[in-house]
C-alpha cells in the first residue's frame, strides 16, 4: 500500500467497500439458504416416495371370504409410519392378521416395518406354521440385526372358517379386544412375550379361541385409544368399546367409519404424534 | 425432559424429570454412554418424576439396559409409577428391567454381591 497522500483510502472507499462486502455476504447466504432449501425439498420428496413404497406395502385389497367381513384403517402421523397391519390368505380355508408397532416414527421405523413384513409374508404360508411359530422367527431375523431402541410389538391372530377356531399370540402388543354379541360383553386374549427384536432366543406362545356368529374382533396399536385432543385427555380403550357396542350391528367397514368419526370428533384440531392403525373382523351372522 | 446426577458412595443415580418420549429420550441415552466412556460402574435410573413414556423412551431404557449388562456392569431402575409402569408392563418387561421400588432399595441392592 503506498503512503502517499494522493493514494491513501478516503472514508467513502471504505464505505464502498463495506457496502459491497455487506452484499456480497448476503448473496452468499442467500445462495446457502437456497441450496438449503433444495435439499430439504429433495427430502421431502424422497420421503414422499418412501410414503408411497410403505402404501403399496399395506394391503390395498382386503380378502373377500365368504365367513367373515373385514375392514382396516391405518394413517401415519409423519408420512411414513411404524405401524404396519396385514391381512394374508395364508391358505384356503384361514386367514392371518398382524398388526405391527415399532419404536420410533419416520424413515428408521419404517425399514424395520418392511423388514417384518417380508419375514411375516416368506414365512406364513410354510406348512405346520403357527401364530407363535412366526413370532418365533420374526424375532429371530430381526433381534441383533436392528438397533435394541428400534423394538416393536407384534400381534399375530388366526382364523379358520371351519371350526371357526382363532389363534392369538402376542409380542407385547396390546391383548385381542372381542366383543361378543351373545353377552354383549368384551374379552381380551392375551399370551407372555417381550417385544420383538430383544433376546434372539425368545418363544412365543400361543392362544386360542372358537368365535360365534357376529362376533368382532378389534386389533389396534396406541396411537388410536392414546390420541389426544387439544385439552390434553386420551381417547381411550373405553371410548373405542363404546363405539363398538353402540354400533355392533353395523358391517366393519361401517362400523370402522363410526369409530375413525367419533375419534376425530374427539381429537379436534389436535396434531397427533404417532400412527394410528386398527383392524375390525367381524363373523358373519 | 431434565436430567441430574448425583453420587452415593460408587454408585451414580440419574434423577429424570418430565416426559420421556421421542423427542428426547436420546438426552437419557447419551448421558449414559459418556458415563460409560468415564468408567461409572454403577447407575441408578430414577423415574420418579416421570409421569409418561412413549415406545422411544421405553427404547432408550431397553438400550442402556441391555448395554450395560453386555458390560457385565450394574443398573437398577426405580421408582416406576402410573402411567410408566402401565406402558412396562403392557409391553412386558417388568422382568425384563432391573428394578427397585426406591433408590435406596436400588443402592442396597447394588451394593449386594
Amino acid at each position: 500500500m503506498s503512503r502517499r497522500s494522493n493514494y491513501l483510502f478516503s472514508q467513502d472507499n471504505f464505505n464502498q467497500i463495506q457496502t459491497f462486502a455487506d452484499y456480497t455476504s448476503l448473496t452468499i447466504n442467500s445462495l446457502f439458504t437456497y441450496l438449503q432449501l433444495l435439499e430439504k425439498q429433495e427430502m421431502e420428496r424422497e420421503l414422499g416416495i418412501a410414503a408411497q413404497i410403505q402404501s403399496q406395502l399395506q394391503p390395498t385389497r382386503l380378502p373377500a371370504v365368504s365367513s367373515i367381513s373385514l375392514a382396516a384403517y391405518s394413517l401415519p402421523a409423519k408420512g411414513v409410519s411404524g405401524d404396519y397391519y396385514d391381512v394374508i390368505n395364508i391358505r384356503k380355508g384361514q386367514i392371518l392378521m398382524a398388526v405391527c408397532d415399532v419404536a420410533g416414527k419416520g424413515i428408521p421405523a419404517s425399514l424395520v416395518m418392511v423388514m417384518i413384513r417380508t419375514i411375516i409374508h416368506l414365512v406364513a404360508h410354510q406348512p405346520g406354521m403357527t401364530v407363535g411359530r412366526i413370532l418365533d422367527v420374526v424375532n429371530w431375523g430381526i433381534a441383533g440385526k436392528v438397533s435394541l431402541d428400534r423394538f416393536a410389538t407384534l400381534a399375530l391372530l388366526s382364523y379358520d372358517f371351519a371350526d371357526h377356531r382363532l389363534e392369538y399370540s402376542n409380542a407385547a402388543h396390546h391383548p385381542l379386544l372381542i366383543y361378543r354379541a351373545e353377552s354383549r360383553r368384551f374379552e381380551t386374549l392375551d399370551t407372555e412375550g417381550i417385544p420383538i427384536g430383544l433376546e434372539k432366543k425368545t418363544k412365543y406362545s400361543q392362544i386360542d379361541t372358537v368365535l360365534h356368529p357376529a362376533d368382532i374382533v378389534v386389533l389396534y396399536t396406541d396411537g388410536i385409544i392414546e390420541a389426544m385432543n387439544e385439552q390434553g385427555s386420551q381417547y381411550s380403550l373405553e371410548s373405542m368399546q363404546r363405539v363398538v357396542r353402540e354400533n355392533c350391528d353395523l358391517p366393519p367397514e361401517k362400523l370402522k367409519r363410526a369409530i375413525i368419526e367419533d375419534l376425530n370428533a374427539f381429537v379436534g384440531k389436535a396434531k397427533q404424534h404417532d400412527d394410528q392403525t386398527f383392524l375390525l373382523m367381524k363373523v358373519d351372522g | 425432559m431434565d436430567l441430574k446426577i448425583r453420587k452415593h458412595a460408587e454408585t451414580y443415580i440419574i434423577d429424570v424429570n418430565g416426559e420421556m418420549d421421542l423427542y428426547n429420550s436420546y438426552k437419557l441415552k447419551e448421558l449414559v454412554m459418556k458415563m460409560l466412556e468415564k468408567k461409572v460402574e454403577q447407575f441408578v435410573i430414577n423415574l420418579e418424576n416421570v409421569d409418561y413414556i412413549d415406545s422411544s423412551g421405553i427404547g432408550a431404557l431397553i438400550y442402556i439396559c441391555s448395554t450395560i449388562k453386555k458390560m457385565n456392569l450394574k443398573l437398577i431402575i426405580s421408582n416406576i409409577h402410573g402411567s410408566v409402569k402401565k406402558v412396562i408392563e403392557l409391553t412386558k418387561l417388568m422382568g425384563y428391567f432391573p428394578i427397585a421400588g426406591t433408590v435406596e432399595e436400588a443402592i442396597q441392592k447394588i451394593a449386594t454381591p
